[in-house]
């Protein structure tokens, strides 16, 4: 239970006079399902971004079993296996499903540079891509060109995106945004299970309360730039703050 | 089914068409003149220039317009080499290293920047190259160049490419192993990671691959394969003058890339072909053979925006004939051969 | 001392011209999203125009200037218009490409208007003369252009910042929709623009013709000088491109008095130089 898997001190990112997080401390369990919900503007995806290396920060460190990741670039984020996904679609367009998925993993086995064999000759990598196709429920398009695929394929394939390097620590940018509920539920199932099978920590932004609440096993409440508070679902629920803060909402 | 029959399965015709088209480039020599030689040569070399520029822009969406540079470089280098040493494979390979060298050190300035920006450095620099190679005459002969290049031999003495014949089969087989191993390239992992930094960048970081490196590495291999245009060029023309690196030549591939396709492996080898004919064409009827050639580079790009030639002719190819590309082995359906 | 001054001087003179070019351009950019490269023919024109109406037929110099801003203004009008406005939100190959076959096209045609060789006109009668600045006599005219320069500076300044049209212009650069859902005609804003960014660039050219030859050929030489003076400075920046410019010229001039072998390549030095130091211009933004 005191086990933390990242950890975030003292965080201040300002854009010009607007400061859009405002002095964050955080302590991330492993091994569970962590919701960051917050009305919008509350600075939940400019958390991410100063996690996952988009965004540099003022003030603050942020740690990952110990280690300072504050100023790592992205890429080296990766490969310390540490993921997201995005908000706003951010696929391959011009590439197929299939070679969408088959760029992470060829870069996870350090295969991204050969230049002279077939990228498709590589029977591991064909293997594990299949995998995580059939993971996602995108198997059978894995021939389509991604900018075709409707919107609902198009977010489970950023989904695919984020797990194929196998991450330890997952953020997940409102992944059942525009979504209908057989396809947010499909969401939900993927999730809790990747989470139990890879043993991935998973920290979901969303707005879906219904998603939220039966995903998480850890909410934390963002407001302004700041984390208002944070417990378990119920506690969350029962919250008079939070009620304030979601003014008239159903929780 | 007969083995011809096998060969007109619509999946072979592709590759009936370029084995076709390769023997064909052999036996051009046995019946026709020199002029006609040379032209193909030339076409040859430019689609190697043209294959530079798509590399960085229709495979990692990079537009540079200072590719003469490197072409020059490797112009220029092949050209001292063979004046000192006349032996043609040192003069052509040194000439694609100095090539290579140059882009990886101009490239660390280019690579940091995105599209609009990269297209305005390189055309600065590879006006820079020509500004020192007006300058610089004691090492390059300034506004009128270096000249007397020799066609120089080919290991030894009896395989002489002084002839037209022999120097065009030796440009022949170094342009289709190059193109042999540009296409291996593009369809390599390599080559995969560069059309995921084209299609978005900030998504290619997230699967940790690192942009500014894998670019730069991009950026050298087209320097390379621009160095290898030019000293092709060198001892066939047997003088290099400073217009080669003006950046009214380095636009010329990338027109020609864009009017082929450059979302095709043969968009921009078909472009170099056409733009070359097209401009030896124009010029025989007028001086204002510019007016002209820019006047159908708008038409054509108006009409075919992206996709260029190759691409409008790949789709209209495939839908007539019905063909359906799925199936077996993973086949990718954007970039085809 | 004097030489210093009086150099500096020189080179402020060519900045000037250097400026509206790159102001014309950093507009159409930051506007309209078109790199244009194209816009150096644009000030090629405003030359030969100004020696068709001045020189040729004798018209008033400011009468010439004037006649001169609206013809270029109409051919960057049907630029925008036909060729333009199709491929706005094709990727940028295709804008190059089709601005650099405006470049061949309109370089052939002046050959064929106004003949291969280079022009110039005389000076007018009440520029002519000199000024003594630090004790060396400078040209009066080279006066009226940093003047005029500089006037330039400021009316654009103020005319994006204080003018309607002009905050418009700043909202459709930053957000297309937003400025449109509040009313604003894009296209007809975007076209205004343009033709306003032409007609910078013609003043340029216009102005240069008493000092400097006009001929073919002068567009794509001084469209590359804009773009190094664009990335000194930081693209879509109009500050920039005055400061930019500022640098390119009055370097280049003490460049040419010191140490004339690098005359040619000096602003390649000192833009690869900024690139290393600050690689967004120096008032350029990280992305």
């Amino acid at each position: 239970m005191n086990e933390v898997i990242l950890s975030i001190k003292g965080l201040r990112k300002s854009f010009g006079d607007f400061t859009a997080i405002n002095g964050i401390e955080l302590n991330l369990r492993p091994n569970i399902i962590t919701s960051v919900i917050g009305p919008n503007g509350a600075g939940k995806t400019t958390l991410i971004n100063l996690i996952s290396g988009i965004l540099h920060p003022e003030k603050g460190r942020i740690f990952f079993k110990g280690e300072d990741i504050t100023h790592l670039p992205t890429d080296k984020l990766v490969k310390k296996r540490i993921t997201r996904s995005f908000q706003i679609m951010n696929i391959f367009p011009r590439l197929t499903v299939f070679q969408n998925i088959q760029l992470p993993v060829l870069s996870l086995l350090g295969k991204h540079l050969k230049w002279f064999s077939r990228s498709d000759d590589h029977r591991d990598v064909t293997g594990e891509v299949n995998k995580i196709l059939e993971e996602v429920s995108l198997l059978d398009k894995k021939n389509m060109l991604a900018g075709e695929l409707s919107h609902g394929d198009q977010r489970l394939l950023e989904l695919g995106i984020a797990i194929a390097p196998r991450p330890e620590l997952c953020f997940l940018d409102e992944p059942s945004s525009g979504m209908n509920p057989s396809e947010s539920a499909r969401v939900l199932e993927l999730i809790k299970r990747l989470a139990t099978m890879e043993k991935t920590t998973f920290v979901v932004v969303e707005h879906d309360m219904d998603l939220v609440f039966s995903l998480s096993d850890w909410i934390i409440v963002m407001n302004k730039g700041e984390i208002v508070t944070e417990g378990e679902p119920g506690q969350i629920r029962e919250n008079k703050e939070v009620r304030e803060i979601y003014l008239g909402e159903e929780l | 089914m007969s083995k011809l029959k096998r060969l007109l399965v619509p999946k072979r015709i592709p590759f009936v068409f370029w084995v076709t088209l390769i023997i064909f480039l052999f036996v051009i020599p046995q019946f026709s003149g020199k002029y006609t030689i040379y032209m193909v040569m030339s076409i040859l070399i430019f689609s190697l220039l043209c294959l530079s520029v798509n590399l960085l822009l229709g495979y990692t969406g990079l537009l540079s317009f200072g590719q003469a540079g490197f072409y020059a470089c490797g112009a220029y280098g092949c050209g001292k080499i063979l004046l000192i040493f006349p032996q043609l494979l040192p003069g052509i390979i040194g000439g694609v290293v100095i090539a290579g060298v140059v882009a990886l050190i101009l490239g660390y300035f280019c690579v940091r920047h995105t599209t609009i920006y990269f297209a305005m450095i390189t055309l600065a620099f590879g006006m820079m190259v020509w500004a020192l190679a007006m300058k610089l005459r004691e090492i390059t002969g300034g506004e009128d160049g270096l000249g007397g290049i020799p066609r120089a031999i080919l290991f030894i003495h009896s395989l002489n490419m002084e002839p037209m014949e022999n120097y065009y089969y030796f440009v022949l087989i170094i342009s289709l192993i190059a193109m042999f191993l540009f296409h291996r390239l593009v369809n390599s992992p390599l080559g995969l990671t560069f059309k995921g930094i084209r299609d978005s960048e900030s998504r290619i970081a997230c699967t940790g691959i690192s942009i500014r490196n894998t670019r730069l590495l991009c950026f050298t291999i087209a320097g390379m394969y621009a160095g290898l245009a030019g000293a092709l060029m060198a001892p066939l023309e047997t003088r290099v003058t400073p217009v080669c690196a003006h950046w009214a030549a380095s636009a010329e591939p990338v027109a020609a890339t864009i009017i082929g396709g450059m979302y095709t492996f043969a968009g921009p080898l078909a472009g170099a072909a056409i733009f070359f004919l097209l401009k030896d064409i124009i010029v025989r009827f007028t001086e204002y053979w510019l007016l002209i050639l820019g006047v159908i580079v708008i038409i054509l790009v108006l009409t075919l925006r992206a996709q260029g030639l190759a691409g409008v002719l790949q789709q209209s190819l495939f839908s007539r004939l019905r063909l359906n590309f799925e199936g077996s082995r993973n086949e990718r359906s954007d970039i085809k051969h | 001392m004097d030489t210093i001054v009086y150099q500096g001087l020189t080179g402020l003179t060519a900045a000037m011209f250097l400026w509206l070019v790159s102001a014309g351009l950093t507009i159409a950019f930051g506007v309209c999203g078109i790199l244009n490269i194209a816009h150096g023919v644009l000030y090629m024109f405003g030359g030969y125009f100004l020696f068709t109406f001045y020189q040729l037929l004798g018209l008033n110099f400011w009468l010439s200037i004037l006649l001169t801003l609206i013809s270029v203004g109409l051919i960057g009008l049907v630029m925008e218009l036909g060729f333009l406005r199709p491929i706005y939100k094709e990727p940028i190959g295709i804008q190059l490409v089709l601005t650099f076959a405006f470049v061949w096209i309109f370089d052939d045609l002046a050959k064929l208007a106004w003949g291969p060789v280079s022009k110039i006109v005389a000076m007018p009668r009440f520029f002519e003369g000199f000024i003594r600045i630090v004790g060396r006599p400078f040209p009066i005219y080279s006066v009226f252009i940093i003047g005029t320069g500089i006037a330039m500076a400021v009316f654009i300044w103020l005319l994006l910042d204080k003018t309607w049209w002009g905050k418009s212009i700043r909202a459709s650069a930053l957000d297309r929709e937003m400025a449109s859902a509040l009313g604003i005609n894009i296209r007809t804003l975007f076209s205004g623009a343009f033709v306003f960014a032409a007609a910078i660039a013609a003043l340029g050219g216009a102005l240069s013709v008493p000092l400097r030859v006009v001929g073919p050929g002068i567009g794509g030489a001084i469209i590359v000088q804009a773009f190094v003076v664009t990335v000194i400075g930081g693209l879509g920046n109009l500050k920039g491109a005055f400061v930019g410019a500022l640098i390119v010229g009055v370097v280049g001039a003490f460049c040419t008095l010191y140490i004339p072998v690098f005359e040619m390549f000096i602003i390649y030095i000192i833009m690869a130089v900024v690139l290393l130091i600050r690689p967004q211009g120096i008032f350029g933004e990280i992305r």
